[in-house]
């Protein structure tokens, strides 16, 4: 009887389909991955369990660990409004703030407010490195929040304003994104100036706790 | 491992003489590039979810001095929190500044006492109309306590399912019964 012979098999597994599907997933997770902007003012937001997505349209108060306040406006058209609502609202208070047409069409493209409204018609025109340099130097006083020249509130009434006129909302998306580290003397003052203004409800921006 | 070379040594026995040079294979092995592969998904996976923001929402009531719009509460449904410094958590029941404990942040801490104060409230009162604990929390943070200190109570708020809770500054007596060690001065 003749012997069967088993064909011997070869062991060789072809890795190139495996490989393709590891580059393609590979490829649509680093299209996918949205790296964190690097942000002006960096803050360490406290973990939590809660879900809910943020918005996009936000007006993000962000509060940074020696309690200096700066203000975001997601919306280009938003921050337009805001900007001339603030004028419209506070004539007298900002009468000598040379914020023309032209330095309010520039504040659009400013990342975050950290000054005083006096000094903006100068930050608007400034680079973004240069405003970065100004930060680092510890030059950005953030807004005004003491009780002598509170103009967080002037730009909380112009958010306010913008919101129920232009989207018919009635409240303002408002978030504040605190770093773990801000005392609560801070937040509670916060918090405060914004229930002066009507403000009851927020958004804390916390980072996603793993567990 | 996946590309073993399986062809037998270059068929020397079967021509004497004639050295051949053996022929290479063409295959390249791909095992650690899709090793490679795979670990920079993970890698991109797990940043694109670890560095999420969320947004817990927080609601405050109107600043009120009016009398009539204060609520008055069942005194043994309410339960205190004091946010101190360096995390520290104080405790007591009802309204009277009395007898304060301490407890801190673990699951066994301040969880366990809103959870312990729930069974109390549900004995006592029952659910409300919805199916919810009746439990009334104070969290009171002062000065010194930290912005993380406070997520981290309005997440044990959403973990112990409380919810009828409110975010006041600590009366003076408080501070000071936190100061002395759990009694105000004035019951020494």
């Amino acid at each position: 009887m003749p012997k069967v012979k088993v064909a011997r098999q070869s062991t060789f597994v072809d890795m190139t389909a495996m490989c393709d599907v590891a580059f393609l997933l590979l490829a649509f997770f680093i299209l996918t991955a949205k790296f964190r902007p690097s942000e002006l003012i960096q803050v360490q937001t406290p973990s939590s369990r809660a879900e809910h997505a943020i918005k996009d349209d936000l007006v993000t108060f962000t509060i940074d660990k020696e309690g200096k306040v700066y203000m975001a406006i997601s919306d280009i058209d938003r921050k337009r409004q805001v900007i001339d609502k603030l004028f419209e609202l506070e004539p007298q208070k900002y009468a000598g703030v040379a914020m023309t047409d032209e330095k309010r069409k520039e504040f659009q493209g400013l990342e975050i407010v950290g000054v005083p409204v006096q000094n903006l018609p100068q930050v608007v025109s400034m680079p973004k490195e240069e405003i970065q340099r100004l930060k680092d130097a510890g030059q950005l006083s953030g807004i005004p929040i003491d009780s002598t020249n509170n103009q967080l509130k002037d730009w909380i009434m112009a958010v306010r304003h913008v919101y129920v006129q232009y989207e018919n909302k009635e409240k303002a998306p408002i978030a504040i994104k605190g770093d773990k580290n801000t005392s609560m003397k801070d937040i509670t003052n916060l918090i405060d100036i914004f229930r002066k203004n009507d403000v009851y409800s927020f958004n804390l921006i916390t980072t996603l706790k793993v567990n | 491992m996946a590309d073993l070379d399986t062809s037998s040594g270059g068929g020397r026995g079967k021509h004497k003489g004639k050295v051949r040079s053996k022929k290479m294979s063409t295959r390249v092995d791909l095992t650690p590039m899709v090793d490679l592969a795979f670990l920079l998904i993970a890698f991109f996976m797990l940043t694109t979810t670890l560095g999420k923001s969320v947004a817990m929402d927080l609601n405050m009531p109107k600043p009120t001095d009016a009398e009539s719009e204060k609520t008055v509460v069942k005194e043994s449904k309410v339960l205190n929190i004091i946010l101190e410094k360096d995390s520290k958590i104080w405790y007591y029941n009802g309204t009277t500044v009395m007898g304060l404990q301490q407890t801190d942040f673990s699951p066994e801490g301040i969880r366990q006492v809103i959870l312990n104060k729930h069974k109390f409230v549900d004995s006592k009162f029952g659910r409300d109309d919805k199916g919810d604990v009746q439990t009334i929390v104070l969290i009171k943070p002062t000065d010194d306590a930290k912005y993380e200190d406070l997520v981290g109570i309005l997440d044990e708020m959403d973990i112990t399912k409380t919810k009828i809770y409110s975010i006041q500054k600590p009366v003076p007596l408080e501070e000071e019964a936190i100061a002395n060690g759990g009694t105000p001065a004035a019951a020494n």
